[in-house]
């Protein structure tokens, strides 16, 4: 049964009631809108804390790029407020709402850094972690701390403000985040090519990316996966799509969209794909519009670019799934259908082997066996990462074996 | 008299004889220094007014070796400064008494390119402009680019979260580095990271960058391969007052415009940097911006038009584009020297202060009133379009009792950044030079969550032991657990 919710609203309510789950020995799960909380363990008995009344924009200076919000600030808000100035988040966050079948327009400030899911353009930009620059915090013994600030460079001390990224609420309760935006790009567009083969897709964009054209989008979607995507984008469905992404002024676009097209005419027919159609497909794919559709197990993995397209041949092999690819090839998205354990073992066996990892980010919808989402440690950074849990949170209250046994 | 003879006149060093055994069962005789004047070598860094004498100084070349030496000075509870080339402005390589030097100039190997993969594998020793020499034929760069670029290793990038004049565009260290070896205080070796993008579990890359040597010896680093740009130029731009200067740097930031760099000179380091380098800066404005931005020529073009667009706003009474690969290069060059050209007419005292832009010019004036206030002159050279100052406060070392003052005139300079919400290090690290300024910037349980890490990994405090934290607060921590008794004292 799920406890009454704890709604702190200052810092120092947070600090308390972790001082009383001390005492008391009761464990809390930290929760922002719970957007995510359906990937991870979440103790049985621990009392739910919301964050949401932690809601304010406390520093937005346009001229330095700059926000610090409360944990709790919708990101809606926040968007709402640098749109105002012609500037964005420089990640593209996941929106989990249509795989998970939750409502759309969620998620808090604090929990794109806690969870460091970053969407395609990563790979030019960098992921969220890379953006946080400064935290409050309130740690599993109830200490308030802070990290970092509000400008960009920081080197005074150890960098706990980034080391809070994807520690999944485990270590410390975020209560305030500073982080850098970026100018919103003019315009866009988006070339594509359908119908490439997994390998020549890639050979595609490896050699894209390469380019000094600042590609910030190369992805290819398997036909299964293309489908739902390109609803809206383009009239032709029923094909693998290759998508590139360039950002930047008119003029520079028109430029470096034509210098790809002449570097990857031997790959085959490339459609030029105009603003608002590439805002709305990389849109999609910021939704993961193409894992919908299928009650498969959709698995995230962070692997070498180089090794990912053998990875994906090897998992073929084992395991009944269809395969897309982002980052260049750097982040694999794999659906697996209809396996005892969704592919668990073989997925992570060939993963581990080229380096990488891979998470569970939802179970086949029909799994009645339970998977560990995240992927397991080797021994000595098990050993390591129960030790740090241990020195944030010696007693274990803060959301629980929400990643790993025993953190 | 060869190396090898050292071995046998230990007079000169007090390593414990039998600690020298243990290091010679794994180090070749011409991996140990032992005599005083090849310690001599090691004594400092890049901040030279401190001086300290090592026990010993260890040239391992691998990683097994590290891990060796690490694990024979825990067992003899021997502090360990690791140290790359020595470059640190911040003391963050200069030894205590009782400690040996473990020196990664040897690690300097290049183990792996992969362009497919836009990343490198390297020995922590090998310098920053070595990697970037080494993938420029195909098209590639690594982006931090500290000023010491040519001589300064990834190891020590890596220890102080190293920036430099393009980070403005392509972040710091931390943001362009994948994985790396570390050998812990045990000698234990551990990956973190690799070719992939945001790692498993925990983020402890984000813990070992910037933790200045103190949780581990990193011994290699796979770091990420960047597209060169077609091109790039710099723009100069000369202004009557720093007022103008610094908003101008603000509003172009705001604009939407992210150069490649932006930086800023005073009067005072126009002149000398003028003087060495011949770069055709102009001597009679207060403040000169060095503006570049990448692109193919069109693109630079436009970038350029918006700038000088939106600069025109702020009176610029100079502006020059530079029109050939050289005349780019001469720029540069005054701006890459400037340490060095204003050490050729004064010892200094560089700052790394950080500030929110919008603060530019009002802490600006308020630096050049302390330093006066101090009797002292200042150099301003920094990255302004992130707000890393570099303040040069010019000092006479024949003086009596000068470096205290210009010590206090420092501290007094980042007190300044603090309260004006910014920090004490940009890019060099805290170090020796600002350890004891932690304070301004991090209260009790700040400090006590950060040193609950350096506890973690190294126990006994024998990594690169007296820097980054104040003595006095580190010790007191060492040996409660928590800093409750400085509390009650006052």
């Amino acid at each position: 049964m799920m406890q009454d919710m704890l709604t702190p609203l200052v810092d120092s309510e947070i600090k308390d009631m972790i001082l009383e789950a001390n005492d008391q020995n009761k464990k809390l799960e930290i929760l922002g809108h719970g957007t995510k909380r359906s990937i991870g363990h979440i103790a049985p008995d621990s009392v739910p804390v919301s964050m949401r009344r932690l809601s304010e924009i406390r520093l937005y200076e346009p001229a330095e790029l700059v926000i610090s919000a409360r944990a709790g600030t919708p990101i809606v808000e926040i968007e709402r407020a640098i749109k105002a100035y012609d500037q964005q988040l420089p990640f593209e966050y996941l929106d989990f709402s249509h795989i998970f079948g939750t409502e759309q327009g969620w998620g808090t400030i604090a929990s794109l850094f806690t969870t460091n899911f970053s969407g395609s353009r990563r790979i030019l930009k960098g992921s969220a972690r890379d953006h946080l620059i400064g935290v409050e915090a309130v740690n599993g013994r109830g200490e308030l701390f802070k990290s970092g600030g509000r400008v960009m460079k920081n080197v005074a001390g150890y960098d706990l403000t980034k080391f809070m990224a994807n520690s999944w609420g485990t270590l410390a309760v975020l209560t305030n985040v500073t982080m850098k935006l970026i100018p919103k790009a003019p315009t866009e567009c988006t070339l594509f090519i359908y119908g490439l083969s997994e390998d020549i897709a890639l050979e595609a964009l490896r050699t894209a990316v390469s380019t000094p054209y600042e590609i910030s989008g190369a992805t290819h979607l398997s036909r299964t996966h293309a489908f739902p995507c390109l609803e809206g984008v383009s009239y032709v469905r029923d094909k693998s799509v290759t998508a590139i992404r360039i950002e930047n002024t008119a003029k520079s676009i028109d430029y470096r969209s034509e210098k790809i097209k002449d570097l990857l005419s031997a790959f085959g027919d490339i459609y030029y794909i105009d603003e608002q159609e590439s805002r709305l497909f990389w849109e999609n794919m910021r939704q993961l519009i193409f894992l919908t559709g299928h009650n498969d197990a959709i698995w995230r993995i962070s692997t070498s670019p180089h090794l990912a397209y053998h990875s994906a041949v090897k998992i073929k092999k084992l395991v009944d799934c269809d395969v897309s690819y982002d980052w260049a090839g750097g982040l694999l998205w794999v659906t697996t259908r209809g396996v005892f354990d969704m592919g668990s073992s073989d997925i992570r066996r060939i993963v581990a082997h080229a380096g990488g990892h891979a998470t569970l980010i939802r179970p086949s919808l029909e799994a009645v066996h339970h998977v560990s989402p995240f992927h397991p440690l080797d021994p000595a950074h098990m050993k390591l990462s129960k030790n740090i849990k241990g020195t944030f949170d010696p007693n274990g209250v803060l959301n629980p074996e929400r990643m790993y046994e025993g953190i | 008299m060869g190396l090898f003879s050292t071995l046998h006149d230990n007079s000169t060093s007090n390593l414990p004889r039998s600690a020298l055994a243990e290091f010679q069962q794994v180090l070749q005789p011409n991996q140990i220094i032992l005599d005083e004047m090849g310690r001599r070598a090691y004594e400092t860094d890049a901040f030279t007014a401190y001086k300290v004498m090592p026990l010993a100084v260890l040239l391992p070349s691998s990683t097994q070796e590290v891990a060796d030496i690490t694990a024979i000075a825990h067992r003899f509870d021997i502090p360990i400064i690791p140290r790359g080339a020595g470059t640190s402005l911040a003391g963050g390589a200069i030894p205590i008494e009782t400690a040996i030097v473990l020196c990664l100039s040897r690690m300097n190997k290049i183990l792996d390119i992969n362009t497919t993969n836009r990343s490198a594998k390297v020995q922590a020793g090998v310098t920053n402009l070595a990697i970037s020499d080494a993938v420029s034929d195909q098209g590639f760069f690594y982006a931090p680019d500290p000023s010491s670029q040519l001589a300064c290793t990834i190891a020590g990038n890596i220890a102080m979260n190293s920036g430099g004049a393009h980070c403005l565009k392509y972040g710091v260290t931390t943001h362009n580095l994948m994985g790396v070896t570390l050998v812990t205080s045990e000698g234990e070796i551990l990956e973190f990271g690799g070719d992939y993008l945001d790692p498993a579990g925990y983020d402890f890359l984000s813990l070992i960058v910037g933790s200045e040597g103190g949780l581990g010896i990193v011994t290699e680093a796979t770091v990420m391969l960047r597209p060169k740009a077609e091109g790039a130029r710099p723009l100069l731009l000369g202004f009557e007052t720093h007022e103008e200067a610094g908003d101008c740097v603000a509003a172009i930031i705001g604009d939407g415009i992210t150069p490649v760099a932006i930086e800023f000179m005073d009067r005072p380091a126009i002149k000398v940097c003028e003087d060495f380098a011949q770069a055709g800066y102009p001597l009679d404005v207060e403040a000169l911006l060095l503006i570049e931005v990448e692109g193919a020529p069109l693109e630079i073009d436009e970038s350029l038009q918006k700038i000088i667009r939106t600069a025109s706003q702020f009176n610029p009474v100079h502006k020059r584009l530079a029109k050939s690969d050289e005349e780019a290069a001469a720029i540069w060059l005054g701006r890459k020297s400037a340490f060095g050209a204003i050490g050729r007419i004064s010892e200094y005292l560089c700052m790394d202060g950080v500030i929110p832009l919008s603060k530019l010019s009002s802490v600006l004036a308020k630096i050049n009133e302390i330093c006066a206030s101090h009797k002292l002159d200042v150099a301003n050279i920094f990255h302004a379009g992130d707000g890393n100052m570099h303040p040069l406060i010019l000092y006479d070392a024949n003086k009596p009792g000068i470096i205290e003052i210009v010590e206090k005139c420092g501290a007094e300079i980042l007190e300044l950044c603090v309260l004006a919400g910014g920090c004490i290090t940009g890019e060099h690290g805290v170090g020796l030079e600002k350890r004891d300024l932690m304070p301004l910037q991090f209260n009790e349980m700040d400090l006590v969550n950060q040193m609950r890490i350096k506890q973690l990994f190294d126990p006994k405090w024998l990594l690169n032991p007296d820097k980054v934290f104040p003595i006095e607060i580190s010790k007191v921590f060492q040996e409660e657990g928590s800093l409750a008794s400085l509390r009650d004292e006052t």
